[in-house]
Formats: structure tokens, sequence, C-alpha cells
């Protein structure tokens, strides 16, 4: 049995509808709202994929007018919130991929290593090591286990496949046990 | 035993005996690739753990002010279209008073020149002649109070003093005493009407 078109089964709540309608209307307050409401939540997951600041700030920019001037577009097949992030994690994608190629070469000295997080890793410890990342690792690091995506998730929205997100996942997790051992950390 | 199933007894054994060949060293690193990592690892929890007390970093100030900027209806995106139509309509405003200038004003420029100095080889007509004549009868009357250079202005025309008969002479009037005539009658009573008060006026 399938719902109605009229039914959504991620549309917005009444609160959000009123945020939409106004800015659709071009409502100048109700687009701040909006902005203010998410502007943190995407800024943090810029600054994760990109690193540099400036460019996380450009990204945010980018994605935000794009989030409002394709915001009749949205259809309400998944959260506002989902919707939103969608686009400003393909708007940061672009911007990484910019700065050069997202295809690491492998380290061989990683293989065959098992990876062990221990008892206690610090949230920045742990912040610091991303960041340090290769960009590829890194952002398919932060959209799984920062973000929450899944694999397939992650493919349609970066246009990989899933073995190759989960490939960078677990070199990324490598990366990571090792630049932390490094620093001896763990 | 008959010979066919002896066969498949000696080919049984010779399949039994065939060597066991060893997996590659990274076969399980290649497949690991393909699984959920998570499975094998240790501790998973730890950095979920971190994961969660990762911090959310405020978005700068000032970025609404650019991103308003870039939208539909902003100030930036009518005015800029505003000031440049304003700047268009200011060119072709400015080229529409320069215009006449330019084109309807002859180099000897202004009219109170061409009043106080009637060029004589020009003046050949009589319409003419008595026009300007009345012109500068005019103006010799108006200015007598509101401009007191008028007569040194004048005199300086041609180094001729500025008396009524030389000034007279120069546009090629007839005398006073010359009867009027033709159609110009009425026109040559006011030129004598002019002229006398001129006279009263003392404009010489």
């Amino acid at each position: 049995m399938t719902a109605p078109d009229n039914i959504r089964p991620f549309g917005p709540r009444p609160e959000e509808q009123r945020l939409l309608a106004g800015c659709l209307a071009q409502d100048r307050l109700a687009q701040k709202a909006l902005y203010d409401r998410y502007k943190d939540a995407m800024f943090t997951l810029c600054q994760r994929v990109l690193v540099d600041p400036e460019l996380a700030q450009d990204a945010l920019q980018e994605a935000f007018v794009a989030i409002f001037n394709s915001l009749g577009a949205f259809r309400g097949e998944s959260t506002l919130g989902a919707w939103i992030k969608t686009i400003v994690v393909r708007t940061a994608y672009r911007k990484l991929r910019k700065q050069g190629p997202l295809e690491e070469p492998l380290d061989p000295h990683m293989e065959g290593e098992s990876i062990d997080w221990g008892d206690h890793l610090a949230a920045e410890h742990l912040e610091k090591a991303m960041a340090a990342l290769p960009a590829g690792y890194r952002n398919v690091f932060v959209l799984i286990e920062v973000e929450g995506y899944a694999h397939k998730e992650v493919a349609d929205l970066l246009g990989i496949s899933v073995g190759t997100s989960k490939s960078q996942l677990y070199h990324a997790k490598r990366y990571l046990q090792r630049l932390l051992t490094a620093k001896g950390i763990r | 035993m008959n010979p066919s199933e002896k066969n498949r007894q000696t080919l049984r054994e010779a399949i039994r005996q065939l060597p066991q060949h060893a997996a590659p060293g990274d076969a399980w690193e290649r497949i690991a690739q393909q699984l959920d990592p998570a499975a094998e690892e240790t501790g998973h929890e730890t950095l979920s753990g971190a994961v969660d007390e990762l911090p959310t970093y405020p978005a700068p100030a000032g970025l609404w002010q650019r991103i308003e900027r870039k939208l539909p209806g902003s100030r930036k995106t009518w005015l800029a279209p505003a000031i440049g139509w304003a700047a268009t309509l200011l060119v072709i405003f400015s080229v529409w008073l320069a215009l006449p200038r330019f084109e309807l004003i002859p180099p000897q420029a202004d009219q109170q020149t061409e009043v106080l100095i009637p060029d004589p080889a020009r003046l050949h007509d009589w319409q003419e002649a008595r026009a300007a004549e009345e012109s500068l009868a005019f103006a010799c009357l108006d200015s007598l109070t509101a401009e007191p250079e008028l007569d040194s202005l004048l005199s300086q025309y041609r180094r001729v003093a500025a008396s009524l008969d030389s000034l007279a002479l120069l546009i090629e009037a007839r005398p006073l005493s010359e009867p009027a005539q033709g159609r110009f009658s009425r026109q040559e009573q006011r030129r004598k009407q002019l002229l006398a008060r001129i006279q009263q006026k003392g404009c010489e």
C-alpha cells in the first residue's frame, strides 16, 4: 500500500512549514531564521571536511545561497535539515575536489594493522588527527563516523561506489590510528 | 571391479592428492576493505564517544550579510540596475542639454554682443537693419541704469564714438527727417520714437 501523494513521510513540521513559506516568499526574516537554525551545524561540517576556515566559510555561503535559491525544489521527501545538509555536503565536496585529487595512494606501512581505539580517545585529539587526514579519507570519515551517513548515502552524495566509500573509511581509520599512535596519544 | 568403476576410483584418488595452495597474504585485507571496518575494530565505542564529544564551531559573524547580498530581492540586486539606469538617464539628459548649445549658438556667441556690435555688411536689408536698430535702442535704454559700462562698450566699437548719429550710420539707418514710406512706415515711426527716447535719456 502506498501513501497518497499529499502525505509526506518526512514532511516539515508546522513551524518549519511557516519558515519555508516565508523563505519562498523571499521574506528576509524567515531566511535569516532558517540560516540561524542550521548555520553552526553546517559550518562545523564544512570546517571538518575542508579544514581551512576560509574555505569552510565560502562553502557555507555558497551552500546557503543555493539552498534559498532552490528551496522551491524541496519536496519533503526527507527532513528539511537532511535536505539542507545534502546541499552543504555536496558544496563542500566540490570545494574539496578543487583543492586537488582525492585518491591518495595507500600507505604500505599501514597494511595489515588492526584497528584498536583503546579505552579512551579525547575529542580534541581526534579533531586534530582528522584534520591531518588526506582529504578523501577525511571526507568519508567525517560523513560516516561523525555525521552518521551510511555508505550507500555517501556513495550517492559523492558520486562514488559503495566499495570506494568503505575502502576510504577503512584507510581513514588506519591512518587515524597511526597518527594518534605517532603522537603518543594511544 | 569393472573397468569403469576402477577408473572413477583412480580419478578420485588423484583429486584427493592434489596440492592445496595457500591464500595470498593480502587476501583478507582486500576483503576487509569491502566490509564494514567497524566489525574488526577493537574499542569502537571509544571512537564513538570521542565523536560525540567533538565541538560545534559557530558560523562566522557577518556571513549572513554576505549571503543576503546574493539573494534575490536584496538591496544590491535592485540598487545596481537602478544606479545603471540613473547613470544612463543622466548621460542622455546631459547630451540633450549640451546639443542645442553646440548646434545653435555661433562662435561669436551671445546675443548681447550681436546687438551691440552689428556688422554693417550684413545689414543691407532694410527690415533687418531696422530690427537691429530697434534692438540696439532697446538694449541701450534698458541698460542705461543697469549697465553703466554700455557707453564704454559702444565707444570701443571700431573706435567710433557712440553717438546716436554714428550708431544710425553704422546700421545704415535713414536720417530722422526722411519721410516714412511703403510698408515700413509704422516701423519707421517706431524707430523715430525710440531714437527720440534715447536722446531724452542721453544715451550717447
